[in-house]
């Protein structure tokens, strides 16, 4: 059993560094055929700036600095989704206000949003803001849906046991709503993270990936550009994984759930 | 408890028409086949249902149930689930061994067979500090000899118990006053 999940692990491992290989691979012949490095620099090249990158202190103060913003404007919007959740499921009234405006900045353009916030902020805090705002709105619709899909069998125990109001969220709707919790924060993280990053390249604060972005673009350091974009992508892979192996433990819960209700 | 007059209807359908009884202080069984309203019955009483009308006096303040499926919380071991009705710790360990658990204390409910999760249900009914006890099929799952000693224990209940089932074995072994609701009222 267990050398049968090794030889899986081994088949997709082979398989992604085969994918990874070919389009590499791509890029490689694509930027000897254009044979110009200010549009296409060679991966070796880009490999290399990176190389030279990681090794500077502004590389990490840059990074750290793009990543505390977006982290800032993600807890915001966690601390924000969930409290508009909330007061959504105990008034009809505060439901009906916020609804229209979640939908509004769901169906915003994320560029328009910060063109018009770069005009109320400063700049250093437009990241912010933007991570905040888009994550907001899927922990809002997440922990929504958890909270009305919360058991009603349990909530109706807890009433006839007296639980009181505390209580009833400690026991029933914590639990219940926690995988929605979960799931929207992993998914919402790397949404944030490249919409903060887009951010940056238009306010351009200082110390961030997006004004480096924007410089390389600017100057035409096409290899620069490609390097911080690769760090931008390996950023978003990491928490791409992050989110998958949420979801496998999830499903495991789910299954571990079912099981239950089958017996 | 005096039930007059009972009339519950869901949605427009009567489920119980003008149903009238009256329980003891000890052990009673609501007898019936599935769909007479025996579930309906519990509820109201416990005041999970509202009445459309009809009268129920010297109905519990303070009802524990046992519901007809099991409703543990999931997240919760046996033993959580029983302590978080009672908020006793060594009370609900007691229970779990009385209902021969004791060594299952730290198993989640998917970890637990039918006939287990019927007794971790029917040990956080008997925690509760209640005023009258409801249980709603207690034996569903349970072999034979369990289900014996099982009623032992809701004999040594000390508050009214009122109790719904469809097998004539159990009033006999739990020495209940027996009520057969098709016989009754105008039950649907």
């Amino acid at each position: 059993m267990k050398d049968a999940v090794k030889n899986i692990k081994m088949i997709r491992f082979l398989k992604a560094l085969f994918a990874t290989c070919f389009w590499v691979g791509v890029w490689a012949l694509a930027s000897r055929a254009v044979g110009k490095e200010l549009l296409i620099p060679s991966p070796l090249v880009v490999l290399s700036r990176i190389g030279g990158l990681v090794v500077t202190k502004p590389f990490w103060i840059k990074t750290g600095v793009s990543l505390l913003r977006v982290l800032g404007g993600f807890a915001a919007g966690l601390i924000g989704g969930t409290v508009l959740s909330v007061l959504a499921s105990v008034s009809e009234i505060a439901e009906a206000l916020i609804t229209p405006f979640i939908r509004i900045i769901r169906s915003t353009p994320v560029t328009s949003f910060i063109i018009l916030v770069m005009l109320w902020i400063s700049y250093t805090f437009v990241p912010v803001f933007i991570a905040g705002l888009l994550v907001t709105p899927i922990m809002y619709m997440n922990l929504r849906e958890g909270i009305i899909e919360t058991d009603k069998n349990l909530l109706e125990v807890a009433g006839i046991f007296r639980f009181g109001k505390w209580k009833t969220v400690k026991v029933v709707y914590i639990p219940s709503v926690k995988p929605y919790f979960v799931s929207a924060a992993v998914t919402s993280l790397g949404l944030a993270w490249k919409a903060g990053i887009a951010s940056e390249v238009l306010s351009l604060p200082s110390n961030s990936v997006g004004r480096e972005i924007y410089y390389s673009k600017l100057y035409l350091e096409t290899p620069d550009l490609f390097a911080w974009t690769v760090v931008v992508v390996i950023f978003s892979f990491f928490f791409e994984k992050l989110f998958e192996i949420f979801v496998k433990n999830r499903k495991k819960e789910k299954e571990a759930v079912k099981e239950n209700e089958d017996n | 408890m005096k039930i007059t007059d009972l009339t519950v209807s869901y949605s427009g359908h009567v489920v119980l028409d003008r149903l009238s009884l009256e329980t003891g202080n000890g052990i009673t069984c609501i007898m019936g086949e599935s769909g007479y309203g025996k579930t309906t019955l519990l509820h109201t009483i416990a005041g999970l249902v509202k009445k459309d009308s009809g009268s129920i006096e010297g109905g519990p303040e303070r009802p524990a149930v046992m519901f007809q499926e099991d409703r543990l919380f999931p997240w919760l071991t046996a033993l959580e689930n029983i302590k978080v009705v009672c908020n006793d710790e060594e009370k609900a360990l007691r229970l779990l061994k009385e209902v021969e658990l004791e060594g299952h204390a730290e198993k989640y409910p998917s970890e637990l067979s039918g006939g287990m999760k019927r007794r971790v249900a029917l040990a956080r009914t008997l925690s509760f500090d209640s005023d009258m006890i409801i249980l709603d099929e207690p034996f569903k799952g349970l072999d034979e000899a369990l289900t014996k000693r099982m009623a032992a224990l809701i004999k040594r209940c000390e508050v009214p118990v009122i109790l719904a089932t469809h097998a004539e074995s159990d009033i006999e072994l739990l020495g209940a006053k027996k009520i057969d609701i098709q016989r009754l009222g105008k039950a649907v």
